[in-house]
C-alpha cells in the first residue's frame, strides 16, 4: 500500500495524518554517583535530543552500535523508562502526561519484542499464561474467551494450540520469539516495538521471524521501531532509517535511500562494515575505514562527537556541533559539516 | 580507611538507636506495668505504686520514655536495677569479660576444628572421608550447643565422674581452674560453629586450588603442601572472616544459655535473672548492650575484612 | 521452513486446547520426588524421618502408648524396659509417650512460625526490594537492627513482653526468624527484577502488584523453601531451648526442652531422661538440616547442567 499514502499525507494532508508515534527532543542523562553520599560527579548521556516520528502502518528503523541508546530510545518512547526531558505523542495524546488508568490505556496499543526469546519469558508461566497475561492485564478476554483468544493467536504465529500448557524451556529460540510476537499481539496494539528481535536467533530463523512480522504487518496494519545492529535486516523492514551515534541521531531518511547513498560519514563506516556490502560509490569506499572506538558517553568529544573516529574531520568538527541538515532529497538529513551549503562543504 | 571506618560506625549507631526503639515500643505490650509486680506482695498503696511509677518514669509516654532513655544513654547512664539499685551500666561491664571469654574461646574452638575439617575434606575429596566430614559436620550443627553441653556433663559425670568446679574464678587468678570451667562450654558452643566453618573452608580451598593463579605457583615447581597452605589458604581466609561474623550471633545467644547450665558470671546469666525479677531496666539494657556487642563486632570483622583483601580495601576507598 | 514450524503446524490432537488445564500435575510432582529421591540419597534420607516425625506428631494419641501426664507413682526413675522402653521420669511419667507428645509441640511451632515468617519475611523483603532506594533503605535498616541482637537474647527479652505461652512464644519466634526470610526475599527481588521477562512484563502494562506476585514470587520458591527447611530446624532448637530455661511451652504440656530441664536434676539416677529428649531432638533438627542441605544442592539451577 504505502508509498501512494505517504507520499499524499506528507504533501497534501500533512495535518490530517497524526503520525502514530511522535518523539520531540528525547533526552535521557544518567547521573553518575560517587562517593559515600552519592553526590552527583557528571551523567552519562545516553539519549541526547532524539526525535522522529513513526506513521501509521510504516516501520522506521533505528540503527547504530551497540550503546549508541537505541535501547534505550525505545524504552523511553514507551515510557519503560522515564525520559529526563522531551515529548512522546502517542496517536497525538501526550504520553508523558498520563498516569494510571489512561497510562495503562494507552499501553495495551503498543507492545514490545525483546532481544532475548528465553530470558524475556517468565520460565514458571506456561504459554497460556505468558500469551495471555496482556489480555488479563488489559481485561480483554477472560476464562474460556481468553483460552480461545490465545489459541488464535499462537495460531497467528505458526504455533497451535497443543503448545498452551507448556513452558518456554520446551520451545526452540525462534518458537520462543514467536511466543513473544503472540504476546505482543494480543491486545491487538498500533505500535510494535522491537528490539534487536531477531539478533539472537539463528540466520535461517532470523527470516521466518522477518516475514512473519511483515505479513502482521500487512494483516493488522501494525507501526513498527525496528532496532537492530545488523544493516541487512534493518533494510529487509524499515520503510525509514534513523542512525544513531552516541545517544544523537546523526542521518535520516528513505531506507532505500540511506542505503543507495548514505551521507554521514558514520553512516557510510557502518555500510562499509557489512560483509559482501558493496558501498555504491567508491568515494564511501574510500573513506569508509573504521578507526578507533566509541568514546566514553559520561565524557562525549566536543564538537562532533563523530570526529573522534571520522576519517574526514577538520577543526570545525572538533569545535562545532553540526546540526541535522536536510539532504538532497525530501525527508532526508544528516548531522555533518560537510553538508553544509553556506560553507560548500569544504574545510 | 578513615572515611569506611566512619561509614560504619555511623551504621552500626543507626542500628543501635533502632534497637532502642524497638525495645520501648515492644514494652508497651507488657500487660501490667513494672510497678505492680514489683509491690504485688508487698501491700503498698495506691498512692505508693504511683509515687514509684513517677520515680520510675513510667508514667510518662514512651516516646518521652525512650527521649529520657535515649538522652542519659549518650552520657553513658542507662538506667538503674530496681532491685539492686546499681546502675546498669556497672552491672554490666562487671560480668562481661566472662562472656566475652566464653565467647572467643568458642569461636575459636569451632573455627580451628572447622578449619582443620574444611582442609582435610579438601584434600580428600571425593573420597569417604570427605562424604564422612559432611556429615559429621551437618550432624555437629543439629546438635543444639545446650543439649551438647549437657551430654557432655553427663557422659564425663556419670562414666568418669568429673564435673567442672563450681565457682568461677578468672584466668589471672588460676588458669587452670578457670580452663576446667570454661573448657565444656567452650566447646559446646563451638560445635555449632564446626559445620559452617569446615564447609566454607573445604569449598573455598577447592575453588582457589583450582584457580589460574594456583596453577601457575604449581608450575614454578612448588610443592603440593606448600601451594595448599602458603597460597590456596591464605585465600580462603577471607571466606572464614565472613562465617566469624555468621557464627557469633549464635555463640553470643548461645553462651546465654551455657552460662546458666554451667553457672559462669556472665551477661547472660545477668539477663536471664532480670528476666526472671522483671528487672525491666536490667533487661531493657543488656537486650541493647547485647545488639552493641554484636555490631561493634561486626564493624571489627569487616575491618579485619578490608584489611585482609587489599582488592576490597581498594574497592571501598573509591566510594563503593 | 525448517522444523520450527513444521513440528508445531501439524494438525492439533483433537479440540484446539485438549488436554485440559489442570493446575496441580500429580504425575509431575511425583516425578521430582523421584529426581530428588535418586539424585540426593540423604535428602531422602531425611524426608523419610521428617514424615515420621509429623505422623507421630499428628496420630501421637494412637502411638503413644501411655497418657504422657499419667503418674505411674510406684515406679518413678525406672529404666527402660518392656512396659517403658524409654524408662520413666521423676514422676514415674512414660519417657516414650511424652517425647511422641512433644514432638506435637515442636511441630506445631515449628510449621506455625516457620509459615508466618515466610509470609511475613517474603512479603517485606519483595515489597522493601521493589521500592528500593529510601525506602528500602528504612525497613533494611530495621531488620538489621532485629538481627543484631542475639536470637537468643531477643528471645529472652521478649518472653518479658509476653505471657509464657505457645501464642507467645511463636510471636516472638516470628520476629526472631522473619528477618533472615526478608534477607533471602530482597537479595532474590533484586535478582530478578532485572531479568528480562520483568521488563516484559512492564512493557504489557502489567501493575507493580501484579509483577511482583505473579512473576517475581514464583521465581524465588527454591530459595525460600531451601531456607525454610534450615529455619525450621532453627525454630525447633529455640524452641526447645525457651522451653528448657523454662520461658517456652508451659509445664505440664510435654515437651522436648522442658524434658531435658526436668532431666539435668536426675542426670545420675536416670540419665535416659537426658539422652532421650537430647538425641529425638538433635535428630529432627538433623532432619531439616540435611534436607535444606541436599534442597539447595538438588534445587541450584547451576548445578545441573
Amino acid at each position: 500500500m504505502s508509498a501512494e499514502t505517504t507520499i499524499e499525507g506528507q504533501v497534501a494532508g500533512a495535518e490530517q495524518e497524526v503520525p502514530i508515534l511522535e518523539v520531540r527532543d528525547l533526552v535521557k542523562h544518567y547521573p553518575i554517583r560517587q562517593g559515600p553520599l552519592g553526590r552527583g560527579t557528571g551523567s552519562v548521556r545516553a539519549v541526547d535530543g532524539v526525535s522522529f516520528s513513526i506513521p501509521r502502518g510504516r516501520t522506521v528503523g533505528l540503527v547504530g552500535e551497540s550503546g549508541s541508546g537505541k535501547s534505550t530510545t525505545a524504552r523511553l518512547a514507551n515510557r519503560l523508562i522515564e525520559p529526563t526531558s522531551g515529548q512522546v505523542f502517542f496517536d497525538g495524546d501526550d504520553l508523558l502526561a498520563k498516569r494510571g488508568r489512561e497510562l495503562t490505556a494507552l499501553r495495551r496499543r503498543m507492545q514490545m519484542i525483546f532481544q532475548d526469546p528465553y530470558g524475556s519469558l517468565n520460565p514458571r508461566m506456561t504459554v497460556l499464561n505468558i500469551v495471555g497475561e496482556p489480555l488479563e492485564v488489559h481485561g480483554v478476554a477472560r476464562g474460556k474467551a481468553r483460552v480461545a483468544r490465545v489459541v488464535e493467536l499462537l495460531e497467528t504465529v505458526g504455533l497451535s494450540g497443543r503448545d498452551l500448557y507448556r513452558f518456554p524451556h520446551q520451545f526452540s529460540g525462534g518458537q520462543a520469539q514467536r511466543l513473544g510476537i503472540a504476546r505482543a499481539l494480543a491486545t491487538s496494539p498500533d505500535v510494535i516495538f522491537c528490539d534487536e528481535s531477531v539478533s539472537a536467533l539463528d540466520v535461517s530463523v532470523q527470516a521466518q521471524i522477518l516475514n512473519l512480522l511483515k505479513r502482521l504487518q500487512h494483516e493488522h496494519g501494525l507501526s513498527y521501531l525496528f532496532i537492530a545492529h545488523d544493516l541487512n535486516v534493518v533494510r529487509y523492514m524499515a520503510d525509514e532509517l534513523c542512525v544513531m551515534y552516541m545517544g544523537e541521531i546523526v542521518e535520516r531518511g528513505g531506507s532505500d535511500a540511506v542505503f543507495a547513498e548514505p551521507l554521514h560519514p558514520y553512516t557510510q563506516m557502518l555500510l562499509a562494515a557489512i560483509p559482501g556490502h558493496d558501498p555504491t560509490t567508491a568515494r564511501a569506499r574510500e573513506r569508509a575505514t573504521a578507526r578507533g572506538e566509541v568514546p566514553s558517553p559520561s565524557a562525549p568529544p566536543s564538537g562532533c562527537r563523530f570526529h573522534t573516529r571520522c576519517p574526514l574531520a577538520f577543526d570545525r568538527c572538533r569545535t562545532e556541533a553540526p546540526r541535522l541538515q536536510p539532504g538532497p532529497e525530501p525527508g532526508r538529513a544528516a548531522a555533518c559539516h560537510l553538508l553544509d551549503t553556506t560553507s560548500g562543504g569544504k574545510p | 580507611m578513615i572515611r569506611y571506618l566512619l561509614g560504619r560506625l555511623g551504621y552500626g549507631a543507626v542500628v543501635l538507636v533502632l534497637v532502642t526503639v524497638f525495645v520501648f515500643i515492644a514494652m508497651t505490650f507488657i500487660p501490667s506495668d513494672a510497678v505492680d509486680l514489683m509491690l504485688a506482695d508487698t501491700g503498698a498503696s495506691e498512692e505508693q505504686a504511683e509515687a514509684l511509677r513517677t520515680e520510675l518514669g513510667l508514667d510518662q509516654p514512651v516516646h518521652q520514655q525512650l527521649a529520657g532513655f535515649l538522652g542519659g544513654a549518650v552520657q553513658g547512664d542507662f538506667g538503674t536495677s530496681f532491685y539492686t539499685n546499681e546502675p546498669v551500666v556497672d552491672l554490666f561491664l562487671d560480668r562481661v569479660p566472662v562472656t566475652l571469654q566464653l565467647g572467643l574461646l568458642s569461636l575459636a574452638v569451632g573455627t580451628v576444628i572447622g578449619v582443620a575439617f574444611g582442609i582435610l575434606a579438601a584434600v580428600r575429596r571425593g573420597t569417604r572421608t570427605d562424604g564422612t566430614i559432611r556429615a559429621v559436620a551437618v550432624a555437629g550443627l543439629s546438635v543444639p550447643n545446650y543439649v551438647v553441653g549437657l551430654l557432655l556433663l553427663t557422659v564425663l559425670g556419670l562414666w568418669f565422674a568429673w564435673s567442672p568446679p563450681f565457682v568461677y574464678t578468672s584466668p589471672t587468678e588460676d588458669f587452670g581452674s578457670w580452663l576446667q570451667q570454661m573448657a565444656l562450654p567452650a566447646i559446646a558452643l563451638g560445635t555449632s560453629a564446626v559445620a559452617g566453618t569446615a564447609r566454607m573452608t573445604r569449598s573455598s580451598l577447592l575453588e582457589n586450588l583450582g584457580s589460574q593463579f594456583i596453577r601457575t605457583v604449581r608450575a614454578k615447581g612448588a610443592s603440593e603442601r606448600l601451594v595448599l597452605y602458603k597460597h590456596a589458604l591464605r585465600n580462603s581466609v577471607i571466606s572464614v572472616l565472613t562465617l566469624l561474623g555468621v557464627n557469633l550471633g549464635t555463640v553470643l545467644g548461645g553462651t546465654v544459655i551455657l552460662e546458666q547450665m554451667f553457672s559462669l558470671p556472665g551477661t547472660g546469666q545477668l539477663i536471664f535473672e532480670s528476666v526472671q525479677n522483671r528487672d525491666y531496666p536490667v533487661v531493657i539494657a543488656c537486650t541493647i548492650f547485647y545488639a552493641g556487642l554484636f555490631v561493634v563486632t561486626m564493624i571489627i570483622i569487616d575491618l579485619l575484612y578490608a584489611l585482609v583483601d587489599p582488592r576490597i580495601r581498594a574497592a571501598r576507598e573509591a566510594g563503593k | 521452513m525448517s522444523s520450527d514450524v513444521m513440528r508445531s503446524s501439524l494438525p492439533p490432537a483433537g479440540s484446539p486446547f485438549e488436554p485440559p488445564p489442570r493446575r496441580v500435575n500429580p504425575a509431575a510432582w511425583w516425578a521430582g520426588l523421584k529426581r530428588f529421591v535418586r539424585s540426593e540419597p540423604l535428602g531422602a534420607v531425611s524426608l523419610a524421618l521428617i514424615t515420621i516425625i509429623v505422623l507421630v506428631a499428628v496420630f501421637a494419641p494412637l502411638v503413644a502408648p501411655y497418657d504422657p501426664l499419667l503418674q505411674h507413682r510406684t515406679r518413678t526413675t525406672e529404666g527402660p524396659s518392656g512396659d517403658f522402653l524409654l524408662g520413666t521420669d521423676d514422676l514415674g511419667r512414660d519417657v516414650l509417650s511424652r517425647l511422641i507428645y512433644g514432638a506435637r509441640s515442636s511441630m506445631i511451632i515449628g510449621v506455625l512460625t516457620t509459615a508466618i515468617s515466610l509470609v511475613l519475611g517474603t512479603i517485606i523483603g519483595v515489597v522493601s526490594g521493589f521500592l528500593g532506594k529510601t525506602k528500602d533503605l528504612v525497613i533494611q535498616r530495621v531488620m538489621d537492627a532485629i538481627q543484631s541482637v542475639p536470637p537468643l537474647v531477643l528471645l529472652l527479652f521478649m518472653a518479658v513482653v509476653l505471657t509464657p505461652s505457645i501464642e507467645g512464644t511463636i510471636i516472638a519466634l516470628v520476629i526472631v526468624i522473619t528477618p533472615s526470610f526478608n534477607r533471602v526475599a530482597r537479595a532474590e527481588t533484586l535478582r530478578i527484577r532485572e531479568e528480562p521477562y520483568i521488563e516484559a512484563a512492564r512493557a504489557t502494562g502489567a501493575s507493580a502488584l501484579r509483577i511482583m506476585t505473579r512473576h517475581v514470587l514464583p521465581n524465588m520458591v527454591a530459595p525460600l523453601l531451601t531456607m525454610s527447611s534450615l529455619l525450621f530446624a532453627g525454630v525447633i532448637i529455640a524452641e526447645s531451648a525457651l522451653s528448657f530455661l523454662g520461658i517456652g511451652t508451659p509445664p505440664p504440656t510435654p515437651s522436648w526442652g522442658l524434658m531435658l530441664s526436668e532431666g539435668v536434676r536426675y542426670v545420675e539416677m536416670a540419665p535416659w531422661m537426658v539422652f532421650a529428649p537430647g538425641i529425638v531432638l538433635s535428630m529432627a533438627v538433623f532432619a531439616f538440616n540435611l534436607l535444606g542441605d541436599s534442597l539447595r544442592d538438588f534445587l541450584d539451577p547451576r548445578l545441573h547442567r
